[in-house]
């Protein structure tokens, strides 16, 4: 599974059910097996799933990468955009269990670009989500280099790959939406984004678009509320960490991880790159990963989906993050990497990691609580392989508990077929 | 009567390619090795089928220091007949020739351990030449092959079992001090990295260290003499000016970041 997972309450009985993206055929990007499909498992309590995407009309036909939730039309049902080879697709939320392909009409185009996440936000505070759309590089199988490392075939780096900018819809507020892609300012900046996260990092009460990139600086995207956004990522001091060395930039979160009301921030990048943390102050950004020891701890791993997650129940958020190194063709077992867990130990700094689930190619990573046992479970998707949930063992929901052995995982029984393209949990991968 | 005459042209021949092996071996023997070539490529003419004749006209190349030609003439003698003697001599001269991505295949057929593993090395194989050169003791180079591959974990244990005999050596000590900074911060490198001054990278690793624990004053002198190795000390020498109260400075050197960053994508 590529896997940028979508955790969201599809049929309104109170339990969070998961959407899981899936591959396709390569180089059409085309889904021509059903073992390609896009797969909604509801969920039925006490952690059983039930595959319901036959009846769903979610089984999708592009290679895709993301699913991203919101109720864009207001209807109190939650509706799912597919970020995926080709573009986007959004679905709206008919009610019963049904989906329906409503990019059309909704006025949503993406011009074919490879999109690997999005993220919905109100950012001109009407009371409807807005859209913004994470695009990728342009690829085209019919130029792609044949690139080696060390004399051996290998994945080729994002230089070889042109930027694309990403793309902002405004919701309309009658089920359709405006490309406002050029008005906004946001197709000024061509990268190769991949994670996009909301919030107010400024603390204007506006929400700004933080946008990671691969191999590139990161962008911040200022709300100025007429409208338009600026792109602060240097202004800010968050496009690159402070040495300088740009990274690769995977799936991000922001939470208030020190209680001072900012929002605080890291993004997942490959093997000795680090996953940069950021802490929000009045001034921008600061490069804490040296402060809060995540450079050194999380600098052998590659990673991917990352959450700000309390997972022991002691009032502090961890990290958690899916890892394996990029790909290179094919699924290859030596570039396995584990679920981590970094525990915020308090005082600003964050424990060595613990292992929370063995190697494989993971990609994409989300927290929630499926069985509302008051703990944090995680949903981890890997490359060729099918979807794994961390069951909390939650021994105390109400209070700290000491590190503990998670539950063995569970397959989200069905079988998966060959999978190569990777994601994170905000925002998927190529490579 | 017309086989008759076809086996003594036979056998003619085959008197006059001994006639030649031996004038051959003769002229390697005494080092004439240019003879040796010319009689060696005579041979081959006559039967260019024959494994023996390119690999000895490989091997007198090889001893005219024509490592190219070697090549050549040993691959053809190795596709005809594998020798691990001259597997071990066509891996050697790739390694000369400084392609020792080449080197690696015709080494594994040998029990040229050292070799391979600084074909592995040369070839950036990282990993593979760091368990070879543990494999053969040598911990000093086994060390500096996990480094390179970023594989601090594995570099660390190393280093520490290295520094009474390397403290004084400033490479090593920068190895050492990049390792630190990497797995323990700045704070746990400053004192082996300061000891690396003497090389450029080793200042570049010092100034950075130097900003991250706040010494901004001490590493703008050792950021500015590392820009031309590492354009990327910009940003972190920018921060510096800028926390010094260096202002326009700050702002130039964060300008010219940019404009590289920009070119780079």
């Amino acid at each position: 599974m590529p896997g940028g997972i979508a955790i969201f309450d599809f049929d309104g009985d109170g339990l969070q059910d998961l959407f899981v993206p899936n591959g396709g055929d390569l180089p059409s990007g085309l889904k021509t097996l059903a073992a390609h499909s896009d797969k909604l498992f509801r969920n039925r309590g006490n952690m059983r799933f039930e595959d319901v995407t036959a009846k769903s009309g979610l089984a999708g036909k592009h290679y895709a990468f993301a699913g991203s939730v919101a109720d864009f039309d207001s209807d109190g049902r939650p509706d799912l955009l597919v970020s995926h080879l080709h573009g986007v697709t959004l679905y709206r939320n008919k009610g019963s269990g049904f989906f329906e392909d409503v990019t059309q009409q909704a006025g949503i185009d993406n011009h074919n670009r490879w999109s690997v996440g999005a993220a919905w936000f109100d950012y001109d505070i009407d009371g409807d989500p807005d859209l913004y759309i994470t695009n990728y590089v342009r690829w085209d199988a019919k130029t792609e280099p044949e690139c080696r490392t060390a004399g051996r075939i290998d994945f080729c780096h994002p230089r070889y790959y042109q930027p694309q900018p990403g793309a902002l819809f405004r919701n309309d507020g009658k089920g359709t939406f405006t490309d406002v892609s050029d008005t906004s300012g946001i197709a000024k900046h061509a990268g190769k984004g991949m994670g996009a996260i909301v919030a107010d990092f400024d603390g204007d009460k506006r929400p700004d678009v933080f946008v990671t990139n691969d191999k590139m600086p990161a962008f911040l995207f200022h709300n100025r509320g007429d409208g338009t956004f600026d792109e602060t990522g240097f202004d800010t001091g968050i496009a690159v960490p402070a040495d300088g060395k740009t990274v690769s930039g995977m799936g991000a979160d922001a939470q208030d991880i020190d209680g001072d009301g900012r929002p605080d921030l890291i993004y997942t990048a490959l093997r000795d790159e680090t996953f940069p943390i950021y802490r929000g102050t009045a001034q921008g950004f600061e490069d804490a990963s040296a402060a809060t020891r995540m450079g050194p701890n999380s600098r052998p791993f590659a990673g991917w989906g990352v959450v700000f997650a309390d997972l022991d129940n002691d009032g502090r958020l961890d990290i958690a993050a899916a890892t394996s190194d990029a790909l290179s063709g094919k699924v290859d077992p030596s570039r396995a990497g584990p679920v981590v867990w970094f525990r915020n130990a308090g005082e600003g700094r964050f424990d060595p990691a613990q292992v929370l689930a063995a190697p494989a190619m993971h990609r994409g990573l989300v927290a929630a609580d499926l069985d509302k046992d008051g703990c944090l479970d995680l949903v981890v998707t890997a490359l060729d392989a099918t979807p794994k949930i961390l069951r909390n063992p939650c021994p105390n929901p109400k209070g700290p508990r000491a590190p503990r052995q998670w539950l063995g995982s569970t397959a989200v029984g069905y079988a998966s077929s060959v999978w190569e393209g990777p994601s994170s949990s905000s925002s998927p991968s190529p490579r | 009567m017309g086989r008759t005459v076809l086996i003594i042209f036979a056998f003619a021949a085959l008197i006059v390619a001994q006639d030649l092996s031996s004038q051959g071996a003769e002229a390697m023997r005494a080092g004439r090795f240019a003879e040796a070539e010319r009689i060696y490529r005579q041979l081959i003419q006559q039967d260019p089928k024959d494994p023996g004749w390119h690999g000895n006209l490989g091997l007198s190349l090889h001893s005219q220091n024509r490592f190219r030609e070697a090549t050549e003439a040993l691959e053809r003698s190795l596709k005809l007949k594998p020798s691990p003697g001259l597997a071990v001599v066509l891996g050697i001269d790739y390694l000369k020739l400084n392609e020792p991505c080449k080197a690696i295949a015709p080494l594994e057929r040998t029990d040229r351990l050292a070799a391979l593993a600084d074909a592995f090395y040369g070839c950036k194989r990282y990993p593979e030449a760091a368990r070879l050169y543990t494999k053969l003791g040598s911990t000093r180079e086994a060390a500096r092959s996990w480094w390179q591959a970023r594989d601090y974990q594995q570099a660390r244990p190393l280093y520490e079992k290295l520094v009474p005999k390397y403290q004084a050596d400033p490479a090593f000590a920068w190895e050492f001090g990049d390792t630190l900074l990497r797995m323990e911060g700045a704070q746990a490198a400053i004192p082996w990295l300061e000891r690396a001054v003497s090389l450029v990278e080793g200042r570049a690793a010092l100034g950075k260290a130097y900003a991250e624990t706040g010494r901004f004053a001490e590493a703008i002198p050792h950021l500015e003499a590392s820009i031309k190795l590492d354009p990327d000390l910009l940003l972190p020498l920018s921060r510096a000016y800028k926390a010094t109260g260096r202002a326009a400075e700050a702002d130039r050197a964060l300008l010219e970041y940019r404009k590289r960053q920009s070119g780079q994508n």
